[in-house]
């Protein structure tokens, strides 16, 4: 099926009959006859309409019709990539991403030009991930524009952009990118391998593709962080991290992550030392608030009694006098109807949501307690564990963080102190058994590295401006390579690893 | 693999589900007491009483109740409470325990040994010894006492630290009954009208009180037993050296009253002979002067030297007064035995042993006071 080997007259009407069949219910394709010997077609609003009557049916309409041909019509357009194509199937799965086709009357190859501009949105504010000073741009859904933010910070030519194309259906482009010297061959390896055995019609967004490269269909915690800020990207593209973009998701995956990686933010490092360090240290005294708070109050006020101090047991026991349900059971109300406001505010219309905040925090807290359904202190306790749970920058995070509480309150209902003390071993066990492309998940902890701790945790001004604290490779292979803190400039990860 | 899964689960759920239920006590379905008593009744019953959380007034201010009981044995009496409240009663937050000294020169090692056998009693208590009947102290209403139990046991506490009362936990009543070469302090409290006071020191020979010890040499026991130190030391001297530095005033006392205080000391006890069985007992003072009752010239040569010297020789005496109060009751609550059996190999002391052996005991005593400020421009 080829222009050449029929005898046609009009190059419009033929083009109509062969893409119909091909395109069959595409309504948008429009096929456009210049003259009895020239066609130009292309899919409505997936082209530059501007750069289409400027640069192409400009220059095609004013050639004369008997004169034309394909080499001149490919010299005289100069504003994009043409190539040449005579298979009609190849035609149309191109006009679906956006080419212009052009044929020509009596010759065997037409022209595809590339063209496409696909619907996006200007780059904006994050909206999701804020901080108070620093660059507030955010990713949006265009992967070109997404990767022109990249170039524009990091000018080194050893950043490697890797396309990729995902998904048998929707065919989505997806990016690896890297620093090359920076990075550990082996997370390429691991990701690029995880990347081909995935076999779906497409993946809607990068959250998806996160859970496909995971090793853990059943993990509590994200083990690769998601973030829409082009600074955490190239913060972490200086950590030797990897770096996946898609093309219409506004956010890129960074991996491997550690389990500390959730619980930073990048403001920290623009503010002076001494403060990004208690900011860093205040969100791990919130994760630790927000998972053991309201359990122990469970179990100090079914089983350990003993341990309540005198000046505090005498308003528990004039709060708690007046509640009729056992504290396990306040408790897990009193924490749904948490829940309950925050997915509320989430799901509501923002105008709507402002208002379920006055609601939820007026009438619940202070009528809860006048009605004798909770006790004051209970109401705090659980405002505060709400609280430490929102310090996490990250939101996967914070949620893994709030449902874990779930599991322990009840086992401090049932076991007391025991009890949280169970659960807590069960979830430090999982939390041993995760890795992030295949590096341990509790990394720099476990393994201990002190150089990434300090750095991680900045605990040395020095810090600040670091951004590896042992060479890459280190991290996975075992402590032979701990000395080697000379071998930061190495280039190549693979000799030195073995 | 999905089989092992459910295993795995299966086994957890049933750990969490198929032990058993584990007794709790619901903070507010639960009479918490904060303190006990124990006083001897007739026919060898005892009475219990017991301070208990009270319903909070609308100020705020906690209150308690008291409720006392009989039984034949103090864990009967004490399981007898219940009959007399809502509520079950526990025993985790009791920070008070006091006896009767009835009681107390009875023995009551069997009333302080069911404390130990209960895990939900926390071993640092505090102990004391009252004599009056306790309930009298319990259930009086105090206008400015809340709730009593606690107040006892911040009470002692503070003298713990501050004062002349040695550590009296049921951690250290527990460890003195039980060594071979030292005896039992306990505080006496007592109520004196309005107030509940500390007035002396019961001195035990093992569980059984023997003797009481007033403040003055109590202060001296203290210095010698407890890393925490009496902040001030009231000495009590003749003038004799001192007087040619005392300005004259109009009347005119044969004795000097200081008060010290103190900043920092040391003691140490060393065994010298173990045939004589000489200890030598020595205590380093650096003390500020706080209080003088005559007009002393600071400012003259050697006066200060003069009044350290003093200082040194009457609290010397004061000391060896205090020990020889121990030897007459014959209860070594300094512990001079442990002192012993930790010098001496092989002495197998027991304690009825060093009991003998503690009469024999001779001391020499040093006390030499450092004035590190007598708060005068010089």
């Amino acid at each position: 099926m080829t222009v050449s080997n029929m005898k046609i007259s009009d190059m419009a009407v033929y083009l109509k009959v062969e893409l119909k069949k091909l395109l069959p219910n595409c309504s948008d394709l429009v096929i456009h006859g210049i003259n009895s010997s020239v066609a130009v077609c292309y899919i409505s609003g997936l082209i530059d309409s501007k750069v289409l009557s400027s640069s192409i049916l400009g220059v095609i309409t004013v050639m004369d019709e008997d004169e034309v041909n394909t080499e001149l019509i490919r010299q005289t357009i100069t504003i994009c990539e043409i190539e040449r194509e005579g298979n009609l199937e190849q035609v149309a799965l191109k006009l679906l991403q956006g080419h212009v086709y052009i044929g020509v009357l009596d010759e065997y190859e037409g022209l595809l030009c590339n063209i496409a501009h696909f619907p996006t949105r200007a780059i904006a504010a994050s909206e999701n991930e804020t901080v108070i000073f620093g660059p507030v741009l955010a990713f949006n859904e265009s992967l070109g524009e997404n990767i022109a933010v990249l170039r524009s910070y990091i000018k080194s030519p050893g950043l490697v952009v890797e396309p990729h194309i995902i998904g048998e259906k929707m065919e989505t482009r997806i990016q690896l990118t890297y620093m090359s010297e920076y990075v550990d061959e082996q997370y390429i390896k691991y990701v690029k391998s995880k990347l081909e055995q995935i076999k779906t019609d497409g993946l809607l967004g990068n959250a998806l593709l996160m859970q496909k490269l995971q090793n853990h269909p059943y993990a509590l915690f994200p083990l690769m962080t998601l973030t829409e800020r082009p600074d955490r990207t190239i913060q972490a593209l200086m950590e030797g991290k990897i770096v996946i973009f898609m093309e219409g998701d506004s956010h890129v995956i960074i991996g491997p992550s550690s389990f500390i990686d959730f619980f930073l933010s990048v403001e920290d490092r623009y503010m002076s030392w001494g403060t990004g360090l208690f900011i860093r240290m205040l969100r791990f005294v919130g994760l630790m608030m927000s998972v053991f708070l309201t359990p122990i109050y469970v179990a100090a006020l079914t089983f350990h009694y003993q341990m309540i101090p005198p000046a505090l047991i005498v308003s528990l026991i004039e709060t708690r006098s007046k509640v009729p349900f056992p504290p396990l059971l306040e408790t897990l109300m009193l924490e749904m109807t948490m829940e309950f406001l925050r997915e509320a505010g989430v799901r509501l219309p923002t105008k709507v949501g402002q208002t379920i905040g006055i609601v939820g925090g007026i009438v619940i807290g202070q009528a809860a307690v006048q009605a004798g359904f909770t006790s004051n202190i209970l109401i705090m306790l659980v405002a505060l564990a709400a609280l430490g749970s929102f310090t996490t920058p990250n939101y996967l995070m914070s949620g893994s963080i709030r449902l874990i509480r779930y599991p322990m309150i009840i086992m401090a209902g049932l076991w007391g102190i025991l009890g949280i003390v169970f659960v807590a071993m069960l979830i430090f066990i999982h939390l041993l058994r995760q890795t992030s492309l295949g590096r341990p998940y509790l990394f720099p902890l476990f393994p201990f590295r002190r150089k990434d701790l300090t750095v991680d945790m900045l605990l040395t001004p020095q810090s600040h401006y670091s951004y590896r604290g042992s060479p890459a490779q280190s991290s996975l292979n075992s402590s032979e390579n701990d000395n080697a803190s000379n071998r930061s400039s190495s280039k190549d990860p693979q000799s030195d690893s073995n | 693999m999905i089989k092992f899964k459910i295993t795995q689960i299966a086994v957890v759920l049933m750990l969490v589900f198929l032990t058993g239920c584990f007794h709790s006590s619901v903070l507010e379905r639960t009479s918490i007491s904060v303190a006990l008593g124990y006083d001897k009744m007739g026919e060898g019953k005892i009475q219990t009483s017991s301070v208990l959380y009270g319903p909070t007034s609308k100020e705020g201010k906690e209150s308690s109740h008291v409720i006392s009981v009989v039984g034949e044995t103090s864990k009967g009496a004490r399981q007898n409470l219940n009959h007399k409240l809502a509520f079950k009663v526990v025993s985790g937050q009791i920070r008070f325990i006091a006896y009767e000294s009835e009681l107390a020169e009875e023995g009551i090692i069997s009333i302080v040994d069911t404390l130990s056998r209960d895990p939900s009693y926390g071993e640092m208590m505090y102990l004391s010894v009252t004599e009056k009947p306790i309930r009298d102290l319990f259930a009086y209403k105090y206008p400015n006492i809340s709730n009593v139990g606690t107040y006892m046991s911040r009470l002692i506490a503070h003298n713990i630290q501050n004062s002349w009362v040695p550590s009296c936990t049921l951690h250290d009543f527990r460890n003195d009954y039980y060594s071979a070469g030292k005896e039992a302090v306990l505080p006496l409290v007592e109520r004196t009208d309005k107030e509940v006071n500390v007035t002396a020191l019961a001195l035990f020979k093992k569980d059984v009180m023997i003797g009481k010890m007033q403040p003055k040499e109590a202060v001296y026991l203290k210095l010698l037993l407890d890393r925490d130190q009496p902040e001030t030391i009231e000495v009590k001297m003749p003038k004799d050296g001192m007087a040619k530095y005392v300005r004259k005033v109009g009347h005119s006392f044969n004795y000097i009253k200081t008060a010290l205080g103190n900043i920092g000391s040391h003691s140490s006890i060393k065994l010298i002979s173990k045939d004589d069985l000489t200890f030598d007992v020595r205590i380093q003072l650096n003390v500020e002067l706080q209080e003088v009752s005559e007009d002393y010239d600071f400012a003259e040569q050697g006066a200060v030297q003069q009044l350290e010297t003093e200082l040194s020789k009457q609290m010397s005496k004061d000391l060896v007064k205090m020990l020889n109060q121990l030897k007459r009751l014959n209860s070594d609550a300094v512990g001079f035995g442990e002192v012993y059996r930790s010098s001496v190999r092989n002495s197998a002391l027991t304690k009825d042993k060093w009991q003998d052996m503690f009469q024999k005991a001779t001391f020499n005593t040093a006390v030499h006071v450092n004035l590190i400020r007598t708060g005068t421009i010089e």
